[in-house]
Order: structure tokens, then sequence, then C-alpha cells
């Protein structure tokens, strides 16, 4: 629906463009010129051109925290993915009624501060007031145990927080899918778990693909789970950015380190939508 | 749809709720102490969030930036999915990508991006930055509903009314805008959400002046834990369950969410 | 080849009820096709059979062995779905092998299988390429090739043309017709088309609000409608109220009509008489015999080959059908007076 004399179109697109423009375009610029900035110690930063806090990311350290962030994310990515297509396509098939609950608590779930999130996690894998409690009352453990922090502490948060965003990116693709296609292999004599994987799944092979990379990005975006449910060698790049940012006061690394996390996420998410936009 | 099947559907919202439920039961704790199962039960948790002056400041601050920057978020949105859907613009598609990319790309580095813009503008700690911060972040989601409301409507409708005599200006206020009135609704209340849960943002402009619940949450987190934190995390539960659903009662959620109307049966 | 027997099956959806104790008897080697409006049950009744729905009540009956327990995938049928459901991440010739893949058959075979299957479509040439890259008439033929790949003992087809284009629809209902009459296969037709039902069916199975109304030959079927329902689903059939009379005549308003057939209700019970529009004589001068209406013509459309006459009498409006070279003289507002013939009056007792 559009009308040829566009004029008007851009009064109107003036104060929102504008806005994004000064709000969110430049404070990226201001941002790329502090990670360039001499820092000050003990201070904020002063204006020049550095590359030092760059030169940063040559450093084992930084190789740790980058080797670190990818297979956390891409572990967790891989989980959520894995639990949420074959739940997904079992919600896409459901009447309406059954559906739309599990929605709204999907999207409350996904809302969910990290914050809440990390504390009910650290919660739920202590020792006082966690699961293994529950193990110990039928039996399955003879003590309660604390079970954070540590690796799967991490994991385990990260994949609750991507399963429902997992959920949500696969949804879309998944309710699409024509429901006559499975059934069409049932007809021709498949079982319903292999036209599950002989159809469904290739059939999918894009949206999984995609969504796999966006479930990267937004656990790799996590800033809290590692560090409340992790040890300090368990901290993502995102961590390492707020530490650096607000307790190390060094905001040019930060910034830098934001840059290239921004970067990154950029290629990916740009990868993802040509992928996606591609016919099949 | 086998046994099998629902099981596993019920498997994975029992994981899903699972935190939450524990949240809740901590929540009750009778003393100062966070058992699961809650030992004695108590309501004063949930009390204290809203007399405890520290707690209810944050609740109310949170409360004024979740609903200030929802606004701000939809004002942003409306001209901008408008002016993209009924004008050809020539930048239209990179300015709708613009639009998406504050809520797909990690918060932190918006966080680190807003953080530098306010310092160097005089205005962090404030809460309007905070406020403004948090609208241009959760634009996209009223960008989003907006615009699928704007696809959805049918062009002859627009048509219609223009043959009856409706001008630009009429055609906007008395078909487009009542047909998109939901989508802008439920935009808006997406934004209100997630603005209420936001914490890396907010922490970054203004952690230390303006408090707000997730922070309070999270500072009390380090430096001590009171069951006041399960009794705030299980009322931004309610608040997210009773928005969502009032959307899904009233609204089509799986649309919104990106589904294909239903093929009627044959 | 195989005979298919349904015996009182009945399906509810919550409170709804889809199908009310149906019961059917398919011969073999029959094309049958199930004709109703949407939301007949037609379509459930299908899905049923192939087994992609269990029935609330009632059993399908396949060569004498009850097979309502088994899941779809064991019950060797061969469907043609509405949307057509060829899978995309496939080739074609890889769409039509794939239930023989998983029957274990080896690669050569298949594609010998999938080669011959697209000769008997009469679509030569692309095995290889991608679905995306056919037509809708040729989608068409492959989901035709892929459902009969396995040989299957039914066929089964879910308004598989309702996408196609008018033209390349009759061509490719004859087309069907007779592949099916070569190959012999037992075959059920969902659609909600009469000319196709006619066009296609050694019978016909008139469905509404989820019972089946009549079953019989087409032509029987259009000439003897059960009831109102068909009557008027079938298209081109007047209805008249009226009243049985003495002397096997049925009393319209001052007119008597004379019926050829023994009329089954009573004296003085209300029925309705059904007379299709090809049937009926236009004349305008005097009534020459009982069996006539006076009435007055209110439009005429040229068909072409037939006029197409409507005219008003004391019992409603009358569509009548007369030859193009009777045209001459037919006026809006001119009196003309409808025969009806006996032997061609039918009369409903619902």
């Amino acid at each position: 629906m559009s009308v040829r004399n566009s004029t008007p179109g851009y009064v109107l697109a003036f104060f929102p463009t504008l806005a994004l423009g000064v709000l969110f375009l430049v404070p990226f610029g201001i941002m790329a010129s502090i990670s360039v900035a001499h820092r000050v110690t003990g201070g904020f930063y002063e204006p020049g051109f550095t590359l030092a806090s760059y030169w940063r990311f040559v450093s084992p350290f930084f190789g740790g925290i980058l080797l670190n962030s990818v297979v956390l994310s891409a572990l967790a990515a891989m989980l959520a993915v894995m639990i949420a297509f074959p739940f997904t396509y079992l919600l896409t098939r459901q009447p309406r009624r059954i559906q739309v609950p599990v929605l709204v608590g999907l999207l409350a779930v996904l809302s969910l501060s990290e914050v809440i999130v990390g504390f009910s996690w650290s919660t739920l894998l202590s020792r006082s007031a966690g699961i293994s409690n529950l193990f110990v009352a039928i039996g399955l453990m003879e003590k309660a145990q604390s079970w954070t922090p540590g690796f799967y502490a991490v994991i385990a948060g990260l994949t609750y927080v991507s399963l429902p965003y997992a959920t949500m990116v696969l949804y879309p693709a998944l309710s699409r899918l024509d429901p006559e296609l499975p059934e069409a292999a049932r007809t021709l004599g498949a079982s319903p778990l292999r036209a599950f994987f002989e159809v469904i799944v290739p059939v999918s092979r894009r949206a999984i693909v995609a969504c796999l990379i966006m479930a990267f990005v937004y656990s790799l975006g996590s800033y809290l789970l590692p560090s409340l449910l992790g040890r300090p060698q368990h901290w993502t790049i995102t961590v390492h950015i707020t530490d650096q940012a607000i307790y190390q006061s060094n905001l040019p690394f930060a910034s830098a380190m934001a840059v290239f996390l921004l970067v990154t996420a950029l290629l990916l998410v740009g990868f993802t939508q040509r992928f996606l936009g591609e016919k099949a | 749809m086998t046994a099998l099947a629902r099981l596993y559907l019920f498997a994975v919202l029992a994981i899903l709720s699972a935190p939450i439920v524990v949240v809740a039961g901590v929540s009750l704790n009778e003393r100062k102490s966070l058992f699961f199962p809650p030992r004695g039960i108590s309501l004063k948790w949930f009390e204290q969030l809203f007399t405890d002056p520290s707690w209810r400041g944050a609740l109310i601050n949170s409360l004024t930036i979740a609903g200030s920057a929802a606004v701000v978020a939809v004002m942003v949105a409306l001209p901008l999915a408008y002016a993209i859907w009924r004008y050809n613009l020539r930048f239209g598609a990179l300015l709708y990508t613009i639009g998406l990319s504050p809520f797909i790309l990690p918060p932190v580095v918006s966080a680190i991006g807003f953080l530098s813009f306010w310092a160097t503008v005089g205005l962090y700690g404030q809460m309007i930055a905070v406020i403004l911060s948090h609208g241009i972040f959760l634009t996209t989601l009223p960008l989003v509903t907006i615009t699928l409301g704007l696809r959805s409507i049918d062009p002859t409708v627009i048509e219609a009314a223009e043959t009856l005599g409706a001008d630009e200006r009429a055609v906007a206020r008395t078909v487009v805008l009542p047909l998109i009135a939901p989508y802008m609704l439920s935009g808006l209340a997406f934004a209100f959400v997630l603005s209420l849960n936001e914490y890396i943002i907010a922490f970054m402009i203004a952690g230390f002046t303006v408090e707000t619940l997730p922070v309070k949450i999270f500072k009390s987190l380090r430096y001590g834990y009171t069951p006041t934190m399960g009794a705030a995390a299980v009322v931004f539960v309610g608040v997210a369950v009773v928005v969502f659903g009032l959307i899904g009662k009233f609204g089509d959620l799986p649309k919104l969410l990106g589904a294909w109307e239903k093929r009627s049966e044959g | 080849m195989s005979a298919l027997s349904i015996q009182g099956v009945a399906k509810h959806f919550g409170n709804v009820t889809a199908l009310d104790n149906v019961s059917l008897d398919i011969p073999e080697g029959t094309f049958t096709c199930l004709l109703g409006p949407s939301g007949c049950g037609k379509t459930t009744l299908l899905r049923i059979v192939a087994g992609l729905e269990q029935p609330s009540a009632g059993a399908v009956v396949l060569d004498g062995t009850d097979i309502s327990g088994l899941p779809a995938h064991k019950r060797g049928l061969g469907m043609v779905f509405q949307s057509l459901a060829l899978f995309p991440h496939l080739s074609v010739a890889e769409n039509i092998g794939y239930g023989l893949r998983l029957q274990g058959v080896s690669a050569t075979a298949r594609r010998e299988k999938a080669e011959e299957l697209l000769g008997l479509v009469q679509l030569e040439g692309v095995a290889d390429r991608r679905i995306t890259q056919l037509s809708g008439g040729q989608r068409q033929r492959v989901a035709i090739a892929r459902a009969l790949a396995l040989e299957p003992k039914l066929f089964l087809l879910d308004e598989p043309l309702s996408a196609l284009d008018a033209k390349l629809r009759e061509e490719m209902q004859v087309e069907l017709r007779e592949l099916q009459a070569r190959l012999g296969v037992t075959t059920i037709l969902v659609t909600h088309d009469q000319r196709e039902a006619m066009t296609m069916g050694d019978l016909i199975v008139v469905m509404d609000h989820g019972e089946i109304r009549q079953v019989g030959a087409p032509l029987d079927v259009y000439r003897a409608p059960a009831d109102r329902f068909v009557a008027d689903f079938l298209g081109g059939a007047n209805l008249m109220q009226g009243e049985v009379a003495a002397g096997n005549t049925v009393q319209l308003g001052e007119a008597c009509i004379k019926i050829e057939d023994a009329i089954g209700a009573g004296n003085g019970e209300a029925v309705t008489l059904c007379v299709r529009a090809e049937d009926i004589q236009l004349t305008s001068g005097a009534p020459r015999d009982g069996n006539c209406l006076t009435a007055k013509v209110s439009f005429v459309r040229d068909l072409g080959h037939v006029v197409e006459v409507t005219a008003n009498c004391d019992q409603g409006e009358v569509k009548v059908l007369v030859p193009a070279k009777e045209r001459e003289g037919l006026a809006v507002d001119g009196e003309v007076t409808l025969h009806l013939p006996a032997d061609v009056c039918r009369v409903l007792e619902k």
C-alpha cells in the first residue's frame, strides 16, 4: 500500500529517524571514538587516538575470554535449539486454546529479567533450596549439594534463557509448515517419528540454522548468568565488558570489546537475514 | 497427538516454570532465609516490597520508567512504521532494519553506547536518560507489531475510503488508526513489560542513582539475600502473565508472533 | 484392487459432530466421489479411511480386514492432498520414490519406477527438477505419481484439483478418470464440485452435516434425487411445494400434476415436486392437457447453446432451459405455459 508522492512520508519519518539517529547511531559513534581514546587510570578517559585497547585483543587474556564465550554460547544455543525445535513443532500442531496460554507463558519467561533468572537458577542449583534436595527426598542422592557456581550451571542458565527465544524464532516458520506434509509421508509408509526426522527437520533446515545463529548471539549477549552461575574463568565477553566499564573503570577497553561484539553480532545476524531471505 | 508428544511438551513447560516455582516458594519463607520448600508460610516479604521505602522506591522507579519508555517507543515506532508502509520511502527498508537492530544486538553493546552518549551529553545518572534509552532500545517491538497490523489491512479498504472522499489525513485517522490500535496496544504492552525487566542498560546509565527493581534485586544478590527478591520476581512474572494474557485473550497472539491465519476447514 | 467397507463410522470434535454413523460400501475398482458442501464431513471421512484421523466409533474394513486400528503409515494407501504436500527438499524423482525408499527398494529400482510413473502421468523429463521449478499442473501430476508409487490398495484424493484453473482442471478430470480406469485401482475422491463428481465418479456419495444423503451412479442421483438437499446441491432442479392428491397426482396450488411413478406418501401429505430445468417444456399457447402451470417470464438469459428462462408462477420462481432455436417469441413479462411431463416429475418427501 503506497502512494506516489512520498514527501509527507519523509516528513513523517523525520522525527523517528532523528530519534533513532541521535539516540541509537550516535551513541555507537561515541562508543567507537571512546574505544580509541586514552585511558586515564582511576578516571574516565581522555579523547585521542590510540589502538591500545584493540591491541589487548591479541593477548592470551582476551583469547581465553573469546574461546570461553564461543564455547558456552554455542553449546547453550545447540541445546536450546535441540529442545526448542520439537517443542515448537508440537506446539504449532496444538489447537489455539492450548497454544495461546503456552505462548503467554513463553513470553513471560522470555521477558523475565536476567537478574531474576540468575537468582532463580542460583537458588535452584543451591544446596539449601535446590533440586538436589528433591533428589535426596526421592532417594536418588544421599546428601544435598551445590551445583553452582560451575560450568554446567552456566550452561543450564544460558540454555534456559535461550529456550523461549529459540521457540519464538522457530514459531513463525513451523506454524506455516503445511500440516499435510508429514501426513503425506505417513500415507507413504513413514512412522510419525520418521516423518519428523525425514520431512519436518529437512524442510525446516534453514529455520534451524538461522535459529542456531540467533540463539548463539542471544546467549552471547547474556550479561549476568555467567557471572552469577559461573566462576571468573566462565565469564563471557559480555560480562567482561560490564566489568571493565563499571568496576574497572576502563571505558576505552570496554568500548573496544563492545565494538568487537557489535561487529560480530552484525555479521552473524546479517548473514542469517540474507540466508533466510534467499528463495528456497 | 500421541501421549509421547504431550509428555514432551509438558516436560519442557515444567523445566521452563521450575525456576519460577522455586522463586515463588522462596518468597514465602517465614524467616529471612532462602529455603525451598519454604519453612513456614508468610506473605510479609510481599508486604515489604510495597512498604519498605527502598523496595517501594525501586518499584515506583521501575513503573515510571517502563510506562514512559513504552510511550516513547510507540511514538518513535508509529510514524516510522506508517511512513514506511504508506509511502515508498527510498530508505524504508534501511530505516526498518535500523529500527529492528536495538533489540537484536547484544544489549550490553547498546548499554555501553548509551552510557558513553549520556556521559557526553551530561545526563548520566538521570531518569530521563533511562526512559529515552529504554524507549529507543524497545522501539523494535511496537515497530514490528504496528508494521504487522498495517500489512494486514486490506488495501481495498483504503481505496474504498478514498473513493468516499477521505483525504490522506482522514484515511489515517478514520481507517488506519482504528484498525491498527490493537497492534499499537500490543507493542506498548510488550515494551512496558520488557522495560520493567531490563537490567543492563538501566544499571549502566543510572545504576547508582535511579534504582530500578531489577537493579535492586541484583544488588541484594550481591550484598545480602532476602526473600523480598523472590516476592519481586513473583510480582514481575505476574505482571508479564497478566499483560501477555490480556493480549492473548483479546488479540491474536499466534498471528502477532508470526503464525499465518488458520486455513478454513474444507 | 480392493473393496472398502465403512461401517457405522462417527467422528466428534469436542461438541461438534463431523460424521454421524456413516456406513458405505465401495466395490473394488470403482471411482467414488464424496460430494458435499464444505463442512459436510467428506474430508474427515477420507482422512479416517487414510488413518490420519481416528473415528470416534465404527470401523473401516478393507478386503474383509478391519484396518481401523492401523496407523496411516501401515495402511498402504496412496493419497493426494489438497495442498499436494510435495516435499520441497526433495527432487521430483525423490518425492515419487520416497515410499519405496522407506521399504528399502534400491536406488536404481526407485529411479526406474519414478520414470515409469512420470510416463504414466505424462510428465517425462522432469525427474531431477526441484518441486519449486514445476508449474501447478506439473506438481499435480507428481503428487498423483507419488501416491501411486506403492501400488496402493486404495487411491485417495482430497480436492486435488481445486488449485487449478478451470480449463486445466477439466483436462485433469478426464485424464485422472482414464488413468484410474487403466489401473483399475479403487479410488475415492473428495470434491464440492458436482460437475467434477459427475465427470469422474462411477459412484457419487452426497453428504451433508456428517451424514450420507444419497449414494448412486451419477445419472441416477441426478435424475432421481433422494431429497431436497441432493436435488438442490446437484443443481438445475426446480423444487415446488405441494400436497398429494387422488389419482397419483400432486396438487400445486390450482394445478394438478400427474406423476408417472407411484407416490409413496398418502393423500394430503405435504411433498416437494422436483423437476429439472431442461425437462420442462415451454408452450405459449393454451394448455394441452393437465400437468401445466401458467407463469410470467421475468428474465431471459442466453447461454449460447441453450436459453435459460426464469418465470414466476404461483409456486414461486421456476427455471426452464430451452433449445436456442426456440428463443424467438420469449420476452420479459410475456405469459408462458410450463408443461411438466408426468415421467420427469419426482416427488420428494422431504
